[in-house]
């Protein structure tokens, strides 16, 4: 076996029995299926027992115009955002336990509206105050010329994400029942659904004139493959880079590290333990990637929608390119603090650089990924990686393009590589003391 | 193996220069000087975890390149283990990078362990274990591989009586199975005891170099002890007089001769019932070394004529 395979085994394994990585590995999904229970589902569910007991709403119409009949249907009808969220759920976990309680609970919070019709406003405030109404919609006598209503609700009804629904229902009731007997049919019901988006269509102009339909949720799949990768990569350096940094550490406040740089070269302990920790944070981010059933839904669901391969391979290869140029960065500045906190501290600049530019132009770029920002973005090594898979998501970066990028990753890995094994080399001689800038200049110019 | 022209040099110091000196097959070389004075660098440098400035190392007339590291066992001054890692994998991971087999690792890794009288140990975590067990597991690990080159600072700093003797037999032992065996060590005594040839670096040049026992030979006609009731303090090449025990030791003057004693005790008839020229300890030769490069630091190296082959 070479030394820097010896060394990726060591790290990953040494890490990977130890209690605190076990506990934080296995208990993290734990923890967060607890907190999400207290802190999401529990509100939810109470907000769903508030829906199932939701009191009538009193009208009293003064102006002459409900129709009751309609009240009736419209009252029984969900939200098309309500329902539009359950296709969501019944797609994504179509036949999972969670699918089915998501629908469930949408089907409370999107509960019938019932209108009961009042003689007066006195008789609608009193049964207010008794507690038997929601609140009472009373329309003036003159509502059909100056569009006023009057709204009463006890105390402790202001708010609520059920009072938004009400209204739009009401004003859709208004709106059914104005229009009553007074047009067709057919212009009643466009009027109430002025767009049909399921019959609706799109379509994107080429430059060179052709119509081609415009499939929002294809781009939206193909979107999905870049953003699932630009997630992995910021969360896997995240989760690997205490890991890295502790294994620097380690060693060096262990004495351990002149036996080992006695057998293994700094650049290949630097790549080892790159691997080989790298490797550990990787493993703990698919435990819980994995046991996050949602996510695996996620997951499962962009899977499906990987057709182009071409696009997956160039982001799996930006994906490694970033974690390498990232780690090794983060591990060579890290072996120059004397601590782990200073090792952090030191390292965290370089997440920084990957993630801030692109977070920070990435609307730009989706909606031109060839102007010379986003390509200088993308071909600076240190920012390519999340660049690129932003460029590449929308489908229109030439091939030379993403080649070059590549092409600088590499280069940028190289020197990174070497770079941060010197710095790494400096670091770890030094016990207890900080390298001087030009200690750190000296060593750099002879990597 | 050749060290040749060495040197080194850090943002304001120069922390080797110049150095060159021969380590042979069979032998424990001891590698002296005094606190900053290169030594470590030189070992550094030797195990390549800095590079030279200047000059090179050369083993069985190759540079010294990752074949050769392979051969290194090296036990550093500042020196530890995984703290809550079990002594075991420990010392097979130290056994595979220096190219053994999982299981051959782990098989000389047990073997030493009882070499080193901590048989039961192999299970436990470092941390569980006395400084001076850790020190033998250590040992241990630099020994696991049969290194043809060894390479020891310090090695005897906190042991106990019992396990000093049990490193001495071992560098022994490395030294009769025909290995190179570099000691580093302020402990004079074990110098005097274990090393064949010696090195000394002060503010990183070669001061003195060769065969321990003609060094101490040319470090010794400045004194002698002499068995007489007479007062000598008065005599031209008597530069001091110290009661040592029953004779007294005579520190002669500057170009004085042991000789050049004898005529003048003859000369003047003295009587005398013991005369022997006094040999330095390695301590003494250590301390006189440093102090006139102090005083001069331009003095050159003292090569002792039995070191063919290297000297500066």
């Amino acid at each position: 076996m070479s030394k820097v395979g010896v060394v990726i085994g060591r790290e990953f394994l040494s890490t990977v029995k130890r209690r605190s990585y076990l506990i934080v590995t296995l208990g993290m999904p734990f923890f967060v299926g607890t907190y999400v229970a207290l802190v999401g589902l529990l509100p939810a569910y109470f907000m769903s027992q508030a829906g199932r007991s939701q009191k009538p709403i009193g009208v009293v119409d003064l102006a002459g115009v409900i129709r009751l009949e309609e009240a009736r249907v419209i009252g029984q009808e969900g939200s098309e955002a309500g329902k539009a969220a359950r296709a969501i759920a019944d797609r994504l976990a179509p036949a999972t336990a969670q699918g089915r309680g998501v629908s469930a609970l949408l089907d409370e919070i999107d509960s019938p509206v019932e209108f009961v019709p009042i003689a007066s406003k006195e008789e609608a405030l009193a049964r207010l105050r008794e507690g038997t109404l929601e609140r009472v919609y009373l329309l003036p006598a003159d509502y059909v010329e100056k569009g006023a209503i009057e709204t009463y609700q006890s105390d402790g009804q202001v708010f609520g994400l059920g009072k938004a629904r009400i209204e739009r229902v009401f004003a859709r009731l208004l709106r059914r029942s104005l229009s009553a007997g007074r047009l067709p049919d057919e212009v009643r019901a466009r009027l109430d659904r002025p767009i049909d988006d399921e019959a609706s269509s799109s379509f994107l102009v080429r430059p060179d004139g052709a119509v081609e339909p415009l499939e929002d949720a294809a781009r939206v799949a193909r979107m999905a493959v870049p953003g699932v990768f630009a997630i992995l990569l910021v969360m896997s350096l995240l989760t690997s880079a205490s890991y890295l940094l502790q294994g620097v550490v380690e060693e060096k406040e262990n004495r351990v590290i002149e036996i080992i740089l006695s057998s293994v070269p700094p650049r290949d302990l630097l790549f080892g333990k790159l691997l080989g920790l790298g490797a550990a944070g990787l493993l703990q981010l698919f435990v819980w990637v994995s046991v996050a059933s949602f996510a695996t839904s996620l997951l499962a669901a962009a899977a499906m929608a990987i057709l182009d391969w071409k696009l997956f391979l160039s982001c799996f290869l930006f994906f490694v390119g970033g974690f390498l140029m990232v780690g090794s960065l983060m591990t060579g500045t890290g072996a120059l603090g004397t601590n782990s906190r200073e090792a952090q501290q030191y390292s965290a600049v370089w997440t920084l650089c990957l993630v801030l530019p692109p977070a920070m132009t990435w609307m730009l770029i989706l909606d031109d990924p060839n102007t010379w920002m986003a390509r200088a973005l993308g071909w600076f090594p240190l920012t390519g990686p999340l660049t690129m898979m932003v460029r590449l998501g929308t489908g229109k970066v030439a091939a030379w393009d993403a080649l070059v990028a590549l092409l600088c990753l590499a280069a940028g890995v190289y020197l990174a590589i070497r770079a941060s094994a010197a710095l790494f080399r400096l670091g770890l001689l030094m016990y207890g003391k900080r390298p001087t800038l030009s200690e750190i200049a000296r060593q750099l110019r002879h990597a | 193996m050749q060290f040749s022209r060495l040197r080194k040099a850090y943002a304001t110091t120069v922390a080797v220069d110049d150095v060159t000196f021969e380590v042979r097959p069979g032998e424990v070389f001891g590698l002296l000087g005094p606190n900053g004075a290169g030594k470590t660098t030189l070992i550094r440098m030797l195990i390549d975890i800095i590079a030279p400035d200047a000059g090179e190392i050369r083993f069985d007339g190759r540079p010294l390149g990752r074949r050769e590291r392979e051969l290194i066992g090296y036990l550093p001054e500042e020196r530890g283990l995984y703290r809550k890692e079990k002594v075991i994998d420990i010392l097979v991971y130290f056994g595979m990078l220096k190219g053994l087999a999982r299981r051959a690792a782990r098989e000389r890794a047990l073997a030493w362990l009882a070499r080193v009288d901590l048989p039961g140990v192999a299970s436990r975590r470092a941390d569980s274990l006395s400084k001076g067990m850790q020190q033998n597991v250590q040992i241990a690990g630099a020994l696991l591989h049969q290194p043809e080159i060894l390479v020891m600072d310090e090695p005897f700093a906190g042991l106990d009586p019992l396990n000093t003797v049990l490193v001495k037999d071992l560098l022994r032992e490395r030294r009769d199975a025909g290995a190179l065996v570099i000691l580093s060590t302020h402990q004079m005594p074990m110098v005097e005891e274990l090393c064949d040839r010696v090195a000394m670096i002060d503010r990183g040049r070669l001061v003195l170099y060769g065969d321990l026992e003609e060094i101490r030979r040319s470090h010794g006609g400045s004194a002698v002890l002499v068995g007489t009731d007479a007062d000598l303090s008065g005599l031209p090449p008597v530069a001091g007089v110290e009661r040592q025990g029953a004779l007294k030791k005579v520190v002669l003057s500057a170009g004085a001769r042991p000789r050049d004693l004898m005529a003048l005790l003859e000369e003047r008839r003295i009587p005398i019932d013991h005369f022997e020229v006094a040999r330095m300890s390695v301590e003494e030769i250590f301390v006189a070394t440093v102090r006139a490069r102090a005083a001069d630091p331009a003095l050159p190296p003292v090569v002792a004529p039995a070191a063919a082959g290297g000297g500066a």
